[in-house]
């Protein structure tokens, strides 16, 4: 399917005297609504009538954002704020974020299949989700997705700064004709239209119905760089002040009149079809207990109060049968990943020149890498609210992508989409989990829609940390063989990568250096255990591949890895922040005596990143004492979130790097909670130091996943300066 | 009938005298701030104060607070007179998804009543709770200017050296 790509801008009038401005399939995963929508009368906030939109301007003079993205951590509406401040001159006393409803308007299907697929601006795992998404039918459709470090780059940078400047052309076209002056001879600021020489003013609420009725400008104009006072400058984050007082309501805070809460028992073979409980007698006569009820994954029981629930749970003895194809076991598993690719049967995803030409015509180098499939473990254990109201099922949890979760349940409970209300909650972490890609992926929501069909009534399941980690969507374990030869300078001449889950995005498989005869080839295997993407998605496995095995080369070419790379690298981006961490790093210079440093760098989600690792060994185990970091994201709408979520990302991936795998072992899980499945704490977390470059002209990039990727082959780079170096993830 | 003292006031329960205290608190009395993490004492998200002391509530029968005083994080502070453990974490812009970040104050918190000087060595082995986010360098930073701004007592002045470069 292929549909010209294009930009529709959309305005129009509130009841009341508002102007209201939005935009329809301007990039990624924006949010978005049609001509239709609004002919059909579009949807009421109470306030009166208002145009499914992303701003809204009162006659008051308030400015309302509307964020179709949910918020987990990564300050993406405060980002989104500070675009509409910038180019809308709003007055930042008057103007506030919220997210948007979950309702079609906010993501409209019928424009969105052609724009998005058109897209070229979206890489191939996102192409991957979209026609998934797209496949399920219109009815189905759900495009509110906050994951791919796509707020900022997409709907902000190309959908709501065009918005927020095309209304602010608007206004000042109706403020001068109100004042009476030529519009050349305007300005805008803090909510006001000026002009300068008679000193004459008049504010954006009283201007909001006649703008509403001008017709929209076709390019408006965007401020220029040197004149910002919103982007690219630190901006508190909007959702602080409510998670510091305890005053944010996650999705296991919700609170409903005669709710009843669930705990589940998975069985303990994942994938295992349970087929009862087999004391059942033991645990209805519990206090509190109400139903115990047989689902497909799990057994559920029902109480008034979570742990009366879960004590039953955990007293409840599962039966089940195997999977239908064999339990899963990871030591199995990698004997036939190994022989998959020992046996040749890859596809080709990517090739330039002939690099099994250029393989045959030398010594080759070869090494072989391992991921293990890992666990999101947000914070926030998994959770769903369930209850009903006349017609209508209500859904409370947190989720990543609200109208795909809203479909998931009309799909699971087999209603129209119109009778699901979904209220999206703040997520207590996300990572991919929550990302709602596939009714495995969806598995909390189905068993809280199950538990609630089961027993009526409101009910809310929270999972325990055990069932979080066991009934997980993982990342992809995954094995690499990679081959290179080199020329008598010591640089490449083949790479070939032969790899065995399927690739996504084979940007992110590819070396951005230059090499002249490249292959990658893959297995393109479906994963073993049910899946969703990770933080950083293919890029926290394939980044761990291509900036070791870099490294492998720049040992055996003798040379320093960071002069390595950069000899393999145009004048450029990559080059720049390379270069910035090698001189914050100090590289080159002696560290603390037992220390050494690693370098890697890796480009995704449109952000280049590089880290040097300071790494000594304790025990045989790696100690990471400091991190640098260099990030460019072309522009850094908040740099000290930016910051932030670099420092998140270095820690999320050391945490996998260091001590995460989940491993089956004939069937069962091998990992429960976190003293099984480890992560970084304040006393193995690394002391890590932030620069962000700035590149005006490169399109905006992400932040949320580009700063995982480079921490674990910039550990194991140190390690392998230490001596011994590395292969399989995880190193302690 | 299990009494205790709750933020100051007195609160009687009827439940069973296993019932860890996160979920009396959260369920029972409805003060949601206290969070569910992993119900093994690993995480510190539900750390509350019982006697004044950093307490990890999700395996902590609720018995064993009995006649105790327990303070949430719905006492720590307010918008209007936020303690200085949270006037640092809005300085420092610390919480990202900010699900920890209730056990991590109230941990703090107590580290403070302690040591008003802590040192980056105190705070490693003060506060070993979870934060997926990352957040480990503001949170050490916040705890830092906490400490900067709180009166210090007459006895002590000299760990405050120890403070040196924040990780």
């Amino acid at each position: 399917m292929k549909i010209k790509r294009r930009t529709l801008m959309i305005a129009g009038g509130v009841l009341g005297g508002g102007l209201v401005v939005g935009a329809a399939g301007v990039g990624g995963y924006v949010s978005t609504f049609s001509r239709r929508d609004i002919q059909r009368g579009g949807w009421s906030d109470g306030e009166g009538r208002l145009l499914a939109a992303w701003i809204v301007l009162h006659a008051d003079g308030r400015v309302r954002v509307l964020s179709p993205h949910t918020e987990m951590g990564q300050g993406a509406q405060t980002g989104l704020l500070q675009i509409v401040l910038e180019e809308l001159d709003a007055d930042p006393s008057k103007t506030t974020v919220e997210l948007a409803p979950t309702t079609p308007q906010f993501a409209n299907s019928d424009n969105f299949a052609g724009l998005v697929m058109g897209d070229s601006d979206l890489t191939g795992w996102s192409k991957d989700f979209m026609e998934k998404t797209f496949g399920r039918g219109a009815q189905f459709m759900g495009l509110q997705i906050t994951g791919g470090s796509t707020s900022i780059r997409f709907t902000g940078w190309k959908g709501m700064r065009r918005a927020a400047a095309a209304a602010r052309q608007m206004l000042a076209e109706a403020g001068a004709e109100k004042l009476g002056v030529p519009v050349a001879d305007v300005t805008t600021a803090d909510g006001e239209v000026i002009h300068a020489s008679s000193g004459k003013r008049v504010g954006y609420g009283e201007l909001a119905e006649a703008a509403a009725a001008r017709s929209l400008p076709e390019s408006p104009a965007f401020k220029d760089a040197a004149s910002w006072k919103y982007i690219g400058k630190p901006f508190p984050r909007v959702d602080i002040p409510d998670k510091v007082f305890a005053k944010a309501v996650y999705g296991i805070d919700v609170e409903v009149p005669e709710m009843r809460y669930a705990a589940v028992a998975p069985p303990p073979v994942a994938l295992a079809t349970v087929t009862g409980v087999e004391n059942e007698a033991e645990l209805t006569p519990r206090r509190g207990v109400e139903a115990v009820i047989v689902m497909r994954d799990a057994v559920a029981v029902v109480a008034n109060n979570p742990w009366r629930a879960e004590q039953a749970a955990r007293a409840a003895k599962v039966t089940y049968e195997p999977p239908e194809g064999g339990a899963v076991d990871s030591a199995q598993l990698l004997e036939k990943q190994r022989a998959t690719i020992e046996a040749g049967e890859l596809e080709s995803v990517h090739s330039v020149g002939d690099a099994a030409g250029a393989l045959a015509s030398g010594e080759v180098i070869e090494a072989e890498y391992l991921a293990p499939f890992l666990a999101h473990a947000p914070m926030e254990p998994l959770n769903a609210t369930v209850w009903t109201d006349g017609a209508q099922v209500h859904v409370a949890s947190g989720v990543q992508a609200p109208l795909n979760a809203r479909a998931a349940v009309a799909k699971f409970m087999d209603r129209d989409l119109e009778d699901v209300v979904f209220h999206t909650h703040t997520m207590g972490g996300g990572f991919g989990r929550r990302g709602g890609t596939s009714d495995a992926n969806n598995n909390w929501l189905r068993q809280a829609v199950d538990i609630h069909e089961a027993v009526g009534g409101a009910v809310k399941l929270t999972w325990s940390r055990e069932a979080d980690v066991q009934l997980c969507s993982f990342r992809p374990a995954d094995v690499a063989r990679m081959r290179a030869v080199l020329g008598p300078d010591g640089k490449p001449t083949a790479w070939h990568a032969q790899t065995y889950a399927k690739i996504g995005s084979v940007h992110e498989a590819t070396p951005r250096y230059t090499i002249p005869n490249v292959a990658i080839d893959t297995a393109a295997a479906e994963p073993a255990l049910p899946f969703a993407y990770w933080r950083s998605v293919d890029a926290s496995t394939h980044g761990f591949f291509i900036e070791s095995f870099i490294d492998e080369l720049a040992r055996a070419a003798q040379q320093d890895p960071i002069d390595y790379r950069l000899s393999l690298l145009p004048e450029g981006r990559h080059a720049r922040v390379i270069r910035r961490v090698a001189e914050m790093s100090g590289w080159g210079k002696p560290g603390p005596e037992g220390t050494a440093k690693g370098v890697a760098m890796f480009e995704c989600f449109g952000s280049i990143v590089a880290q040097v690792a300071e790494v000594s060994h304790e025990d045989d185990i790696p100690r990471v004492h400091r991190v640098w970091c260099v990030a460019d994201c072309g522009v850094a709408i908040n740099p000290n979130a930016v910051e932030a979520q670099m420092q998140g990302g270095i820690v999320y991936g050391l945490s996998a790097a260091l001590y995460g795998a989940i491993t089956a072992k004939e069937g069962r899980i091998e990992q429960s909670n976190f003293h099984d499945y480890r992560v970084i704490r304040f006393s193995d977390g690394p002391r890590i130091d932030v620069d962000i470059l700035t590149s005006l002209d490169a399109p905006v990039g992400g932040a949320g996943e580009p700063g995982t990727p480079p921490i674990a082959p910039a550990v194991g780079n140190a390690m392998a300066a230490l001596g011994g170096r590395p292969r399989a993830l995880p190193f302690a | 009938m299990i009494s205790f003292i709750l933020n100051g006031a007195k609160q009687n329960v009827d439940v069973e005298p296993e019932m860890p205290l996160l979920w009396v608190l959260r369920e029972e009395l409805g003060l949601r701030g206290t969070k569910f993490g992993c119900g093994m004492s690993l995480c510190g998200a539900c750390t509350v104060h019982v006697d004044g002391e950093a307490t990890r509530s999700c395996v902590l029968p609720v018995s064993a607070v009995t006649n105790k005083r327990v303070e949430t994080i719905e006492s720590l502070g307010t918008p209007e007179s936020p303690h200085p453990i949270q006037q640092a974490w809005i300085d420092h812009q610390v919480p990202q998804c900010g699900y920890c970040q209730s056990g991590m104050q109230m941990t703090a918190a107590s580290l403070l009543k302690k040591k008003p000087r802590p040192s980056d060595a105190d705070i490693d082995e003060a506060v070993t709770n979870v934060c997926r986010c990352g957040c480990y360098a503001r949170i050490r930073e916040a705890i830092h200017a906490a400490a900067a701004k709180t009166p210090a007592p007459d006895i002590e002045e000299a760990p405050a050296a120890e403070e040196g470069e924040g990780r």
